[in-house]
Protein backbone atom coordinates (compact mmCIF):
# COMPACT_ATOMS: atom_id res chain seq x y z
CA UNK A 1 0.00 0.00 0.00
CA UNK A 2 2.34 2.69 -1.16
CA UNK A 3 0.84 6.15 -1.02
CA UNK A 4 3.00 7.29 -3.91
CA UNK A 5 1.24 4.97 -6.33
CA UNK A 6 -2.20 5.35 -4.84
CA UNK A 7 -2.68 8.74 -6.36
CA UNK A 8 -5.49 8.23 -8.77
CA UNK A 9 -4.75 8.49 -12.45
CA UNK A 10 -7.84 10.61 -12.93
CA UNK A 11 -8.37 12.90 -9.97
CA UNK A 12 -11.35 14.47 -11.72
CA UNK A 13 -13.47 11.37 -11.05
CA UNK A 14 -14.15 10.80 -7.38
CA UNK A 15 -16.44 7.85 -8.10
CA UNK A 16 -16.81 5.62 -5.07
CA UNK A 17 -14.95 2.40 -5.60
CA UNK A 18 -16.23 -0.55 -3.71
CA UNK A 19 -14.45 -3.76 -3.07
CA UNK A 20 -15.14 -7.26 -1.87
CA UNK A 21 -14.32 -8.03 1.72
CA UNK A 22 -13.36 -11.66 1.68
CA UNK A 23 -14.42 -12.32 5.24
CA UNK A 24 -17.92 -11.22 4.39
CA UNK A 25 -17.70 -13.31 1.23
CA UNK A 26 -16.78 -16.38 3.27
CA UNK A 27 -19.57 -15.63 5.74
CA UNK A 28 -22.11 -16.48 3.04
CA UNK A 29 -20.05 -18.71 0.75
CA UNK A 30 -18.97 -21.33 3.28
CA UNK A 31 -22.42 -22.04 4.77
CA UNK A 32 -23.92 -22.13 1.28
CA UNK A 33 -21.38 -24.63 0.05
CA UNK A 34 -21.89 -26.68 3.21
CA UNK A 35 -25.63 -26.76 2.55
CA UNK A 36 -24.98 -27.71 -1.06
CA UNK A 37 -22.66 -30.49 0.06
CA UNK A 38 -25.38 -31.83 2.36
CA UNK A 39 -27.85 -31.84 -0.54
CA UNK A 40 -25.34 -33.63 -2.77
CA UNK A 41 -24.71 -36.20 -0.05
CA UNK A 42 -28.43 -36.79 0.48
CA UNK A 43 -28.88 -37.22 -3.26
CA UNK A 44 -26.01 -39.68 -3.38
CA UNK A 45 -27.68 -41.66 -0.60
CA UNK A 46 -30.86 -41.77 -2.62
CA UNK A 47 -32.81 -39.94 0.07
CA UNK A 48 -33.53 -36.81 -1.90
CA UNK A 49 -35.10 -36.76 -5.31
CA UNK A 50 -33.64 -34.48 -7.93
CA UNK A 51 -35.89 -32.95 -10.52
CA UNK A 52 -34.53 -33.35 -14.01
CA UNK A 53 -35.93 -31.52 -16.99
CA UNK A 54 -33.73 -31.36 -20.04
CA UNK A 55 -34.49 -30.46 -23.59
CA UNK A 56 -32.28 -31.04 -26.54
CA UNK A 57 -31.23 -33.87 -28.73
CA UNK A 58 -27.92 -34.22 -26.94
CA UNK A 59 -29.50 -35.89 -23.93
CA UNK A 60 -29.17 -39.67 -23.74
CA UNK A 61 -30.43 -42.11 -21.16
CA UNK A 62 -29.55 -45.73 -20.85
CA UNK A 63 -30.35 -48.39 -18.29
CA UNK A 64 -29.79 -52.09 -18.11
CA UNK A 65 -33.30 -52.67 -16.84
CA UNK A 66 -36.29 -50.41 -16.35
CA UNK A 67 -39.24 -51.65 -14.32
CA UNK A 68 -42.19 -49.33 -14.34
CA UNK A 69 -45.77 -49.27 -13.15
CA UNK A 70 -48.26 -47.18 -15.02
CA UNK A 71 -47.17 -46.74 -18.59
CA UNK A 72 -48.61 -44.56 -21.31
CA UNK A 73 -47.42 -43.86 -24.77
CA UNK A 74 -48.88 -41.75 -27.48
CA UNK A 75 -47.70 -40.21 -30.65
CA UNK A 76 -47.33 -36.57 -31.26
CA UNK A 77 -46.23 -34.24 -33.97
CA UNK A 78 -43.93 -31.38 -33.22
CA UNK A 79 -43.60 -28.56 -35.69
CA UNK A 80 -40.29 -26.79 -35.55
CA UNK A 81 -39.65 -23.17 -36.40
CA UNK A 82 -38.96 -24.01 -40.04
CA UNK A 83 -42.34 -25.64 -40.40
CA UNK A 84 -41.00 -29.16 -40.59
CA UNK A 85 -43.08 -31.69 -38.73
CA UNK A 86 -41.36 -34.27 -36.57
CA UNK A 87 -43.16 -37.33 -35.26
CA UNK A 88 -42.29 -37.99 -31.65
CA UNK A 89 -43.35 -40.62 -29.19
CA UNK A 90 -44.27 -39.33 -25.79
CA UNK A 91 -43.85 -41.93 -23.09
CA UNK A 92 -44.94 -41.44 -19.51
CA UNK A 93 -44.24 -43.75 -16.59
CA UNK A 94 -45.77 -43.13 -13.19
CA UNK A 95 -42.98 -44.73 -11.22
CA UNK A 96 -39.97 -46.60 -12.44
CA UNK A 97 -36.83 -48.18 -11.09
CA UNK A 98 -33.78 -48.07 -13.29
CA UNK A 99 -30.76 -50.28 -12.77
CA UNK A 100 -27.39 -48.94 -13.91
CA UNK A 101 -28.86 -45.64 -14.94
CA UNK A 102 -26.67 -43.50 -17.13
CA UNK A 103 -27.54 -40.03 -18.35
CA UNK A 104 -25.27 -37.96 -20.54
CA UNK A 105 -25.75 -34.46 -21.73
CA UNK A 106 -23.55 -32.55 -24.15
CA UNK A 107 -23.00 -28.89 -23.47
CA UNK A 108 -20.86 -27.53 -26.24
CA UNK A 109 -17.60 -29.47 -26.31
CA UNK A 110 -18.19 -30.94 -22.86
CA UNK A 111 -20.05 -34.14 -22.23
CA UNK A 112 -21.37 -34.58 -18.75
CA UNK A 113 -22.15 -38.09 -17.65
CA UNK A 114 -24.22 -39.01 -14.62
CA UNK A 115 -24.35 -42.57 -13.44
CA UNK A 116 -26.43 -43.88 -10.58
CA UNK A 117 -28.24 -46.94 -9.39
CA UNK A 118 -25.46 -49.44 -9.78
CA UNK A 119 -25.34 -52.55 -7.65
CA UNK A 120 -28.42 -53.57 -5.73
CA UNK A 121 -30.03 -50.17 -5.30
CA UNK A 122 -31.57 -49.00 -8.56
CA UNK A 123 -32.35 -45.38 -9.23
CA UNK A 124 -36.01 -44.51 -9.14
CA UNK A 125 -37.99 -42.00 -11.12
CA UNK A 126 -41.50 -40.75 -10.67
CA UNK A 127 -43.67 -39.06 -13.26
CA UNK A 128 -41.05 -39.71 -15.87
CA UNK A 129 -42.00 -38.11 -19.15
CA UNK A 130 -39.94 -38.58 -22.26
CA UNK A 131 -40.45 -37.09 -25.67
CA UNK A 132 -38.16 -39.15 -27.77
CA UNK A 133 -37.61 -40.02 -31.36
CA UNK A 134 -35.54 -43.06 -30.57
CA UNK A 135 -36.45 -45.40 -27.76
CA UNK A 136 -35.08 -48.89 -28.03
CA UNK A 137 -34.94 -51.91 -25.79
CA UNK A 138 -36.59 -55.26 -25.13
CA UNK A 139 -39.94 -54.42 -23.65
CA UNK A 140 -42.51 -56.54 -21.84
CA UNK A 141 -45.91 -55.08 -21.06
CA UNK A 142 -48.62 -56.34 -18.70
CA UNK A 143 -52.28 -55.68 -19.42
CA UNK A 144 -51.51 -53.52 -22.37
CA UNK A 145 -54.26 -51.73 -24.23
CA UNK A 146 -53.20 -50.82 -27.73
CA UNK A 147 -55.11 -48.41 -29.84
CA UNK A 148 -56.85 -46.51 -27.12
CA UNK A 149 -57.85 -42.92 -27.76
CA UNK A 150 -54.87 -40.89 -26.55
CA UNK A 151 -57.17 -38.43 -24.82
CA UNK A 152 -58.53 -41.10 -22.50
CA UNK A 153 -55.24 -42.46 -21.21
CA UNK A 154 -55.32 -42.62 -17.42
CA UNK A 155 -52.42 -44.71 -16.17
CA UNK A 156 -50.34 -41.64 -15.32
CA UNK A 157 -52.45 -39.01 -13.57
CA UNK A 158 -52.48 -35.70 -15.34
CA UNK A 159 -50.91 -36.85 -18.56
CA UNK A 160 -53.01 -37.54 -21.61
CA UNK A 161 -52.49 -37.07 -25.28
CA UNK A 162 -54.56 -35.22 -27.84
CA UNK A 163 -58.00 -36.76 -28.14
CA UNK A 164 -58.47 -38.69 -31.29
CA UNK A 165 -54.84 -39.63 -31.42
CA UNK A 166 -53.38 -43.08 -31.20
CA UNK A 167 -52.36 -44.19 -27.73
CA UNK A 168 -51.54 -47.22 -25.69
CA UNK A 169 -51.16 -47.91 -22.03
CA UNK A 170 -50.19 -50.73 -19.72
CA UNK A 171 -50.30 -51.52 -16.03
CA UNK A 172 -46.61 -52.27 -15.87
CA UNK A 173 -43.66 -52.43 -18.16
CA UNK A 174 -40.20 -53.94 -18.10
CA UNK A 175 -37.62 -52.77 -20.57
CA UNK A 176 -34.24 -54.44 -20.75
CA UNK A 177 -31.24 -52.64 -22.26
CA UNK A 178 -33.07 -49.38 -22.54
CA UNK A 179 -31.48 -46.82 -24.81
CA UNK A 180 -33.22 -43.58 -25.42
CA UNK A 181 -32.27 -40.52 -27.37
CA UNK A 182 -34.53 -37.62 -26.61
CA UNK A 183 -35.48 -35.25 -29.30
CA UNK A 184 -37.11 -32.75 -27.02
CA UNK A 185 -37.67 -33.22 -23.39
CA UNK A 186 -37.02 -35.55 -20.54
CA UNK A 187 -38.56 -34.66 -17.25
CA UNK A 188 -39.02 -36.45 -14.01
CA UNK A 189 -38.10 -36.64 -10.39
CA UNK A 190 -35.15 -38.95 -9.86
CA UNK A 191 -33.58 -40.44 -6.79
CA UNK A 192 -29.99 -41.17 -7.66
CA UNK A 193 -28.28 -43.54 -5.21
CA UNK A 194 -24.58 -43.86 -5.84
CA UNK A 195 -24.78 -40.68 -7.86
CA UNK A 196 -21.60 -39.95 -9.78
CA UNK A 197 -20.93 -37.10 -12.15
CA UNK A 198 -17.99 -37.18 -14.50
CA UNK A 199 -16.83 -35.54 -17.68
CA UNK A 200 -16.22 -38.00 -20.38
CA UNK A 201 -17.93 -40.09 -22.97
CA UNK A 202 -21.57 -40.39 -23.74
CA UNK A 203 -23.53 -43.32 -22.37
CA UNK A 204 -23.66 -45.28 -25.61
CA UNK B 1 -4.56 -11.76 -8.07
CA UNK B 2 -4.96 -8.74 -10.25
CA UNK B 3 -3.44 -5.46 -9.35
CA UNK B 4 -5.59 -2.54 -10.40
CA UNK B 5 -3.94 -0.09 -12.65
CA UNK B 6 -4.21 2.75 -10.22
CA UNK B 7 -2.18 0.87 -7.66
CA UNK B 8 -4.90 0.83 -5.05
CA UNK B 9 -4.96 -2.92 -4.91
CA UNK B 10 -3.09 -4.95 -2.36
CA UNK B 11 -3.40 -8.32 -0.66
CA UNK B 12 -7.14 -8.11 -0.29
CA UNK B 13 -7.89 -6.92 -3.77
CA UNK B 14 -10.60 -8.84 -5.50
CA UNK B 15 -9.49 -11.42 -8.05
CA UNK B 16 -13.03 -11.47 -9.33
CA UNK B 17 -12.69 -7.88 -10.39
CA UNK B 18 -10.10 -7.88 -13.10
CA UNK B 19 -9.38 -4.25 -13.61
CA UNK B 20 -9.17 -2.99 -17.17
CA UNK B 21 -5.82 -2.77 -18.79
CA UNK B 22 -3.90 0.45 -18.66
CA UNK B 23 -5.84 3.03 -20.54
CA UNK B 24 -4.13 5.75 -22.47
CA UNK B 25 -4.46 9.13 -20.89
CA UNK B 26 -6.91 11.33 -22.73
CA UNK B 27 -4.88 13.20 -25.23
CA UNK B 28 -5.97 16.65 -26.23
CA UNK B 29 -4.88 16.09 -29.81
CA UNK B 30 -6.68 12.74 -30.13
CA UNK B 31 -9.59 12.56 -32.54
CA UNK B 32 -13.12 12.67 -31.21
CA UNK B 33 -14.12 9.06 -31.64
CA UNK B 34 -11.44 7.47 -29.43
CA UNK B 35 -12.00 10.15 -26.84
CA UNK B 36 -15.68 9.33 -26.81
CA UNK B 37 -14.92 5.65 -26.49
CA UNK B 38 -12.57 6.33 -23.63
CA UNK B 39 -15.05 8.50 -21.81
CA UNK B 40 -17.79 5.95 -22.33
CA UNK B 41 -15.51 3.24 -21.01
CA UNK B 42 -14.66 5.38 -18.01
CA UNK B 43 -18.31 6.00 -17.33
CA UNK B 44 -18.95 2.27 -17.50
CA UNK B 45 -15.97 1.63 -15.25
CA UNK B 46 -17.24 4.06 -12.64
CA UNK B 47 -20.69 2.53 -12.87
CA UNK B 48 -19.18 -0.91 -12.48
CA UNK B 49 -17.02 0.02 -9.51
CA UNK B 50 -19.85 1.62 -7.64
CA UNK B 51 -21.80 -1.64 -7.31
CA UNK B 52 -21.10 -5.37 -6.93
CA UNK B 53 -20.86 -5.78 -10.68
CA UNK B 54 -19.18 -9.18 -10.89
CA UNK B 55 -21.42 -10.75 -8.29
CA UNK B 56 -24.48 -9.56 -10.16
CA UNK B 57 -23.03 -10.80 -13.44
CA UNK B 58 -22.40 -14.28 -12.04
CA UNK B 59 -25.94 -14.44 -10.65
CA UNK B 60 -27.29 -13.37 -14.04
CA UNK B 61 -25.29 -16.07 -15.81
CA UNK B 62 -26.43 -18.68 -13.30
CA UNK B 63 -30.07 -17.81 -13.96
CA UNK B 64 -29.62 -17.88 -17.71
CA UNK B 65 -27.94 -21.26 -17.53
CA UNK B 66 -30.71 -22.73 -15.37
CA UNK B 67 -33.29 -21.34 -17.80
CA UNK B 68 -31.46 -22.58 -20.87
CA UNK B 69 -31.28 -26.27 -20.02
CA UNK B 70 -35.02 -26.95 -19.96
CA UNK B 71 -36.00 -24.30 -22.48
CA UNK B 72 -33.28 -23.99 -25.10
CA UNK B 73 -34.46 -26.49 -27.63
CA UNK B 74 -38.07 -25.65 -26.96
CA UNK B 75 -37.36 -22.07 -27.95
CA UNK B 76 -35.20 -23.15 -30.85
CA UNK B 77 -37.81 -25.49 -32.22
CA UNK B 78 -40.78 -23.40 -31.31
CA UNK B 79 -42.78 -26.25 -29.86
CA UNK B 80 -44.21 -24.84 -26.69
CA UNK B 81 -46.93 -27.47 -26.70
CA UNK B 82 -44.62 -30.16 -25.41
CA UNK B 83 -43.64 -28.07 -22.39
CA UNK B 84 -47.12 -28.60 -21.01
CA UNK B 85 -46.27 -32.22 -20.30
CA UNK B 86 -43.19 -31.34 -18.27
CA UNK B 87 -45.24 -30.35 -15.27
CA UNK B 88 -43.92 -28.96 -12.03
CA UNK B 89 -40.30 -29.89 -12.69
CA UNK B 90 -40.11 -27.57 -15.65
CA UNK B 91 -41.92 -24.85 -13.75
CA UNK B 92 -39.32 -24.87 -10.97
CA UNK B 93 -36.51 -24.60 -13.46
CA UNK B 94 -38.05 -21.53 -15.04
CA UNK B 95 -39.00 -20.04 -11.68
CA UNK B 96 -35.56 -20.37 -10.07
CA UNK B 97 -33.73 -19.30 -13.21
CA UNK B 98 -35.94 -16.26 -13.64
CA UNK B 99 -35.58 -15.23 -10.01
CA UNK B 100 -31.80 -15.54 -10.20
CA UNK B 101 -31.78 -13.32 -13.27
CA UNK B 102 -33.90 -10.83 -11.36
CA UNK B 103 -31.51 -10.96 -8.38
CA UNK B 104 -28.54 -10.26 -10.64
CA UNK B 105 -30.22 -7.33 -12.34
CA UNK B 106 -31.46 -5.88 -9.06
CA UNK B 107 -27.96 -6.09 -7.57
CA UNK B 108 -26.78 -4.01 -10.52
CA UNK B 109 -29.52 -1.45 -10.55
CA UNK B 110 -30.47 -1.33 -6.89
CA UNK B 111 -27.24 -2.17 -5.08
CA UNK B 112 -28.42 -0.62 -1.82
CA UNK B 113 -30.43 -3.76 -1.14
CA UNK B 114 -27.63 -6.09 -2.22
CA UNK B 115 -27.60 -8.05 1.04
CA UNK B 116 -31.21 -9.12 0.64
CA UNK B 117 -30.76 -9.99 -3.03
CA UNK B 118 -27.58 -11.90 -2.24
CA UNK B 119 -29.28 -13.99 0.44
CA UNK B 120 -32.24 -14.67 -1.81
CA UNK B 121 -29.85 -15.60 -4.60
CA UNK B 122 -27.84 -18.00 -2.50
CA UNK B 123 -30.97 -19.74 -1.25
CA UNK B 124 -32.29 -20.07 -4.79
CA UNK B 125 -28.96 -21.37 -6.05
CA UNK B 126 -28.73 -24.03 -3.36
CA UNK B 127 -32.37 -25.01 -3.86
CA UNK B 128 -31.76 -25.36 -7.58
CA UNK B 129 -29.77 -28.52 -6.93
CA UNK B 130 -32.88 -30.50 -6.10
CA UNK B 131 -35.35 -28.41 -8.06
CA UNK B 132 -33.84 -28.17 -11.49
CA UNK B 133 -31.34 -30.48 -13.15
CA UNK B 134 -28.94 -30.85 -10.20
CA UNK B 135 -28.41 -27.11 -10.21
CA UNK B 136 -27.88 -26.93 -13.94
CA UNK B 137 -25.45 -29.85 -13.65
CA UNK B 138 -23.57 -27.99 -10.88
CA UNK B 139 -22.54 -25.03 -13.05
CA UNK B 140 -25.52 -22.86 -12.30
CA UNK B 141 -25.46 -23.66 -8.61
CA UNK B 142 -21.75 -22.82 -8.26
CA UNK B 143 -22.11 -19.65 -10.30
CA UNK B 144 -25.08 -18.56 -8.22
CA UNK B 145 -23.47 -19.25 -4.84
CA UNK B 146 -20.26 -17.50 -5.87
CA UNK B 147 -22.05 -14.52 -7.34
CA UNK B 148 -24.31 -14.10 -4.34
CA UNK B 149 -21.36 -14.34 -1.94
CA UNK B 150 -19.40 -11.76 -3.94
CA UNK B 151 -22.37 -9.42 -3.79
CA UNK B 152 -22.77 -10.08 -0.08
CA UNK B 153 -19.12 -9.37 0.64
CA UNK B 154 -18.97 -6.22 -1.47
CA UNK B 155 -18.72 -2.96 0.42
CA UNK B 156 -19.06 0.48 -1.11
CA UNK B 157 -17.04 3.59 -0.73
CA UNK B 158 -13.31 4.16 -0.51
CA UNK B 159 -11.98 0.98 0.95
CA UNK B 160 -9.20 0.85 3.46
CA UNK B 161 -6.94 -0.39 0.70
CA UNK B 162 -7.27 2.87 -1.14
CA UNK B 163 -4.88 4.37 1.36
CA UNK B 164 -7.02 7.31 2.39
CA UNK B 165 -9.36 5.72 4.86
CA UNK B 166 -11.18 8.48 6.62
CA UNK B 167 -13.34 8.23 9.67
CA UNK B 168 -16.69 9.93 9.69
CA UNK B 169 -16.20 13.65 10.40
CA UNK B 170 -17.35 14.68 13.84
CA UNK B 171 -20.30 17.01 13.83
CA UNK B 172 -19.22 20.59 14.27
CA UNK B 173 -20.55 22.73 17.05
CA UNK B 174 -21.29 22.09 20.69
CA UNK B 175 -22.84 18.83 21.88
CA UNK B 176 -26.55 18.68 21.87
CA UNK B 177 -28.63 19.71 24.84
CA UNK B 178 -29.47 16.08 25.46
CA UNK B 179 -26.18 15.47 27.27
CA UNK B 180 -26.70 18.45 29.50
CA UNK B 181 -30.19 17.29 30.31
CA UNK B 182 -28.88 13.91 31.35
CA UNK B 183 -26.03 15.30 33.42
CA UNK B 184 -27.38 18.25 35.36
CA UNK B 185 -30.35 19.66 33.50
CA UNK B 186 -28.37 22.79 32.91
CA UNK B 187 -28.87 24.40 29.54
CA UNK B 188 -25.67 23.97 27.62
CA UNK B 189 -25.22 27.61 26.72
CA UNK B 190 -25.20 28.73 30.33
CA UNK B 191 -22.98 25.85 31.36
CA UNK B 192 -20.47 26.55 28.65
CA UNK B 193 -20.38 30.19 29.64
CA UNK B 194 -19.90 29.30 33.30
CA UNK B 195 -17.15 26.85 32.45
CA UNK B 196 -15.36 29.40 30.33
CA UNK B 197 -15.52 31.81 33.26
CA UNK B 198 -14.07 29.25 35.62
CA UNK B 199 -11.27 28.45 33.20
CA UNK B 200 -10.47 32.10 32.92
CA UNK B 201 -10.45 32.50 36.70
CA UNK B 202 -8.56 29.39 37.67
CA UNK B 203 -6.15 29.12 34.78
CA UNK B 204 -5.45 26.43 32.26
CA UNK B 205 -4.89 23.72 34.85
CA UNK B 206 -8.47 23.84 36.06
CA UNK B 207 -9.93 21.64 33.42
CA UNK B 208 -9.85 18.65 35.75
CA UNK B 209 -11.63 20.56 38.46
CA UNK B 210 -14.07 21.73 35.89
CA UNK B 211 -14.74 18.16 34.92
CA UNK B 212 -15.31 17.18 38.54
CA UNK B 213 -17.48 20.18 39.09
CA UNK B 214 -19.80 18.99 36.40
CA UNK B 215 -20.30 15.71 38.19
CA UNK B 216 -20.35 17.09 41.77
CA UNK B 217 -21.86 20.50 41.63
Amino acid sequence: MSPSTSTSADPAEPAPQGRVRWRRFALLFIPAMAAAAVLVALTTEGVLAASISVSGSAFEVSSSQLKGTGFEQFGGVVTDSKGTQHPVAISAIKSASLADLCQSVSVGPLTLRITAGGGNTPATASNLIVDSDNLSGDATFNNIVIGQDAGTLNEVPGVAGPSGGFGQQADSVTINNLKQNTWLTTAGSFTLPGFDLTFGNACY
Amino acid sequence: MDIPEDGTGSAGSSPAEPQPAEEPAPDASAPDAPARVISAWRAFRDWRRSRPFWGGLLLLLAGVELLAIPLLSVLAHGSVKVVIYIGIGGVFGVLIGGLLVACGLLIWFHPVQRVFYAIAGVLLAVASFVATNLGGFFFGMLLGVTGASLSFGWTPGPGRLAGHHQSRPRPAGPPSDGLGLVLDRQPSKERAAGRADRVLQEGAGASGADHEARWMP
